[in-house]
């Protein structure tokens, strides 16, 4: 079964492309306030855990135009503790599993 | 060692450098593999999440089934590739992300001009093509590349 990771967006986008131009276009969705982004892992990546972060980070733009997830859960603890030190700011704290007063929508 | 991220729409080629970039077309077979896959009553065909590299720069077309001159080096770190599937609750775009990372065995200097998503890990199904520009170019083992492709249903 294919590793996953779930992470807490708190700003979500929705990127589409222009017919014309090809050009990305992001969305900001304030409607569906939080909400859930979810990474599926192959199950064979060269250098495993350094391209599933770089995955992650590469891809969360086109999901959120927040500085990071507020959280992240998997059941790679090593993966989750690196990602959330990735997204961890001055101005940003990612933490490692679901607050208990998580709410979607 | 170089490293470089992009994508067939939007292209990270040097950090907090972003460049738009090409039309995602799907193709005819694609279209009728997605309709099979939500509508059909027969086994539905597999999940699009594998990409494939090529040095060719043709336009993408709606009738094509296969990418043109598709790297298959055997042993080679740019062969097809199943991707990091990502998708947020509540929005109708998802993306693939894939890392291709040259070695020994492959064919260098490449540049890398267009990509193809299909649903099997050799053959299969070509569902969505797209140039890569700008394009990428790699030139020593160890160089790799990011792609990240935008996926949008409406």
């Amino acid at each position: 079964m294919a590793l996953t990771i779930t992470l807490g967006n708190t700003s979500v986008v929705a990127s589409s492309q222009d017919e014309e131009t090809g050009e990305v276009i992001r969305e900001k969705r304030g409607d569906l306030g939080n909400q859930i982004t979810t990474f599926e892992f192959p199950d064979n990546i060269d250098g495993q855990t350094e391209i599933q972060l770089a995955h992650v980070v590469d891809a969360w733009p086109y999901h959120s135009d927040a500085d990071g997830p507020e959280w992240v859960e998997s059941e790679d603890e090593l993966l989750a503790q690196l990602i959330a030190r990735r997204f961890t700011t001055d101005s940003h704290k990612c933490q490692v599993g679901r607050p208990k007063n998580w709410k979607e929508g | 060692m170089q490293e470089t991220t992009h994508s067939p729409f939007d292209v990270l080629t040097q950090p907090g450098t972003r460049h738009d970039d090409g039309e995602l077309l799907r193709t005819n077979v694609g279209t009728d593999a997605v309709h099979g896959q939500v509508f059909g009553t027969a086994a539905q065909p597999a999940a699009f999440n594998y990409i494939a590299v090529t040095a060719n720069a043709t336009a993408p077309a709606a009738a094509d089934t296969t990418l043109t001159a598709e790297i298959t080096t055997a042993g080679g770190g740019l062969i097809r590739k199943q991707a990091t599937y990502a998708h947020t609750t509540g929005t109708q775009t998802s993306t693939l992300t894939a890392t291709f990372t040259a070695n020994g065995s492959d064919s260098l200097p490449v540049t890398l001009a267009k990509a193809g998503v299909f649903n099997a890990s050799s053959a299969g199904t070509m569902g969505f093509e797209s140039l890569i520009s700008p394009t990428a170019t790699l030139s020593a083992s160890g160089d790799n590349v990011t792609l990240t492709q935008t996926n949008t249903t409406s």
